[in-house]
């Protein structure tokens, strides 16, 4: 019995991002479709975001026009699509401090945001280095520490630290410091209810872009590859992999990696009149399947 | 106080190149139409003094974070005096080209020496009151610091070159069009709105 509902959203793509970003070492592999997306999880009287998406409306132009961002839809259009308004969002996961991750908070007023408070202060310690560290600030927006600060005294921001059980219930997230970046987690969501659950699935952010993160490129002799961007390290990204893997049993289709633009092809999936994907990982008792 | 009158004085440049458009958005040819030496020399020099004042924005916005989530040393916090100083640099930079504003980039200059002003402000108002316990003191700052945010992001879409967050180094995008724009010598590493303004290489 699933207590929660997962889709995985698509809201834009890149057609052509590099491949040596997504699987660390193909410098020379060409490029590849990459899906941008969020996770919606419904269920047990919740309704819960993993990730935001960026913030179109200060920089859709620009990354439509310089970064080749394409198709991209707001998040009433996307929600839609599984019966959900923006507003009806009480909860929003947030898995790194990155702008095309948290940028969109303000189209969500009635959540509460969770995120690692090392992501923050270590972005406070970077900032206090100089100007010749700033490639350590790259892809992160004042406006969205800003937004932080607003968050903060609207008391909707919680500010976690390191893994933290039944965020919401049979929901935990798992802190992968320094890794993609300073303060970064994923989420296990426990259909089960048990700890440690035999059905789970793990919505693993930025720290895999792929299955092929998880498995490498012989699935007979499975190996670890790290993503191609690390403000941590490449090995804590290997053992933040290792982790996930072991608590969805050695099973790494239970690992979501929503950038993987093979992800429909692993679960049940439809594309929408705006041309975008829907993923649908499970469906808790009750729910109608939005891809059917 | 000689200095910041000089960054008030708007030095006789057209009314006309200092509106901004309804949404805030700089006229659209601004940041398509080929650039003339003056301007792009202004580019190059005007660069430096972007980058500095988003950086201070963003430290007082990072020192902000700290007493929101209640650090209770945020206004001792070493980064404020590193914020101050980050700022007096850019004003130093933006006098330093005030007297040379081409025409094109007026409204861009426009909008850069308000940011400069309201992030002064805000500043000031850190300086001052961060120290304090009560939570009405974040008002006094972030409002001008809002402020300081919007007017960055306004020149940085007044001219091309500036941009508010590095999206060059977002892992998921088309790195390849950031070419997009470019334009002979540019020296800059990381380019700016459109990409890279020049390239050396090209």
């Amino acid at each position: 019995m699933a207590d929660y509902s997962i889709w995985v959203l698509e809201y834009c793509w890149v057609p052509n991002a590099p491949a040596g970003l997504i699987t660390h070492g193909a410098f020379n592999g060409g490029t590849v479709k990459l899906p941008w997306c969020y996770v919606l999880i419904k269920g047990q009287g919740s309704v819960a975001l993993v990730d935001v998406g960026y913030n179109h409306k200060d920089y859709g132009a620009v990354m439509a026009e310089s970064f080749g961002v394409e198709n991209w839809r707001p998040s009433a259009t996307v929600l839609a699509e599984c019966g959900v308004k923006p507003a009806d969002v009480s909860h929003v996961l947030i898995t790194h401090a990155h702008f095309d991750h948290m940028g969109a908070t303000d189209d969500f007023p009635n959540a509460t945001f969770y995120l690692q408070e090392r992501e923050l202060s270590k972005w406070v310690w970077a900032m206090s280095l100089g100007r010749r560290f700033r490639w350590l600030m790259g892809a992160t927006d004042p406006g969205d520490i800003l937004r932080a600060v607003d968050l903060a005294r609207q008391g909707r921001l919680v500010c976690l630290d390191g893994d933290r059980e039944d965020v919401l219930p049979s929901i935990d997230v798992h802190a992968a410091f320094d890794t993609h970046t300073w303060g970064s987690m994923f989420v296990n969501v426990r259909l089960d209810g048990r700890q440690p659950s035999r059905d789970s699935y793990i919505l693993a952010g930025d720290l895999v872009y792929s299955y092929a993160n998880l498995e490498g490129a012989n699935p007979k002799d499975p190996q670890y590859i790290p993503i191609g961007l690390a403000s941590g390290s490449q090995t804590n990204l290997l053992l933040s992999s290792d982790k996930m893997l072991r608590l969805v049993g050695g099973e790494a289709r239970r690992i979501i990696p929503i950038h993987d633009v093979n992800l429909k092809a692993v679960f049940p999936s439809r594309v929408t009149r705006d041309n975008l994907c829907v993923t649908e990982i499970c469906l808790a008792d009750g729910e109608e399947s939005r891809v059917t | 106080m000689r200095r910041q009158n000089q960054l008030n004085d708007l030095g006789g440049l057209p009314p006309g190149e200092l509106f901004c458009e309804p949404d805030g958005a700089a006229p659209p040819d601004l940041l398509t139409a080929e650039l003339d030496d003056a301007t792009a020399a202004y580019i190059c020099a005007a660069q430096p003094a972007f980058d500095l004042l988003r950086q201070a924005a963003g430290q007082l916005a990072g020192l902000l974070v700290l007493k929101a989530a209640g650090a209770r040393d945020s206004g001792a916090h070493p980064m404020l005096d590193l914020a101050c100083a980050a700022a007096a640099e850019a004003r130093d930079a933006i006098l330093g080209i005030s007297s040379s504003v081409p025409p094109r980039a007026a409204h861009y200059h426009r909008h850069v020496m308000s940011a400069n002003r309201s992030l002064t402000a805000a500043l000031a108002s850190a300086k001052r009151d961060l120290h304090r316990g009560d939570d009405c003191v974040l008002d006094t700052i972030l409002a001008p610091l809002w402020h300081a945010y919007r007017e960055l992001q306004c020149a940085a879409f007044a001219l091309p070159g500036f941009e508010i967050v590095a999206l060059s180094q977002g892992c998921c995008v088309d790195h390849a069009r950031s070419k997009v724009g470019r334009a002979k010598n540019q020296t800059s590493d990381e380019g700016g709105r459109h990409g890279r303004l020049f390239d050396m290489g090209a």
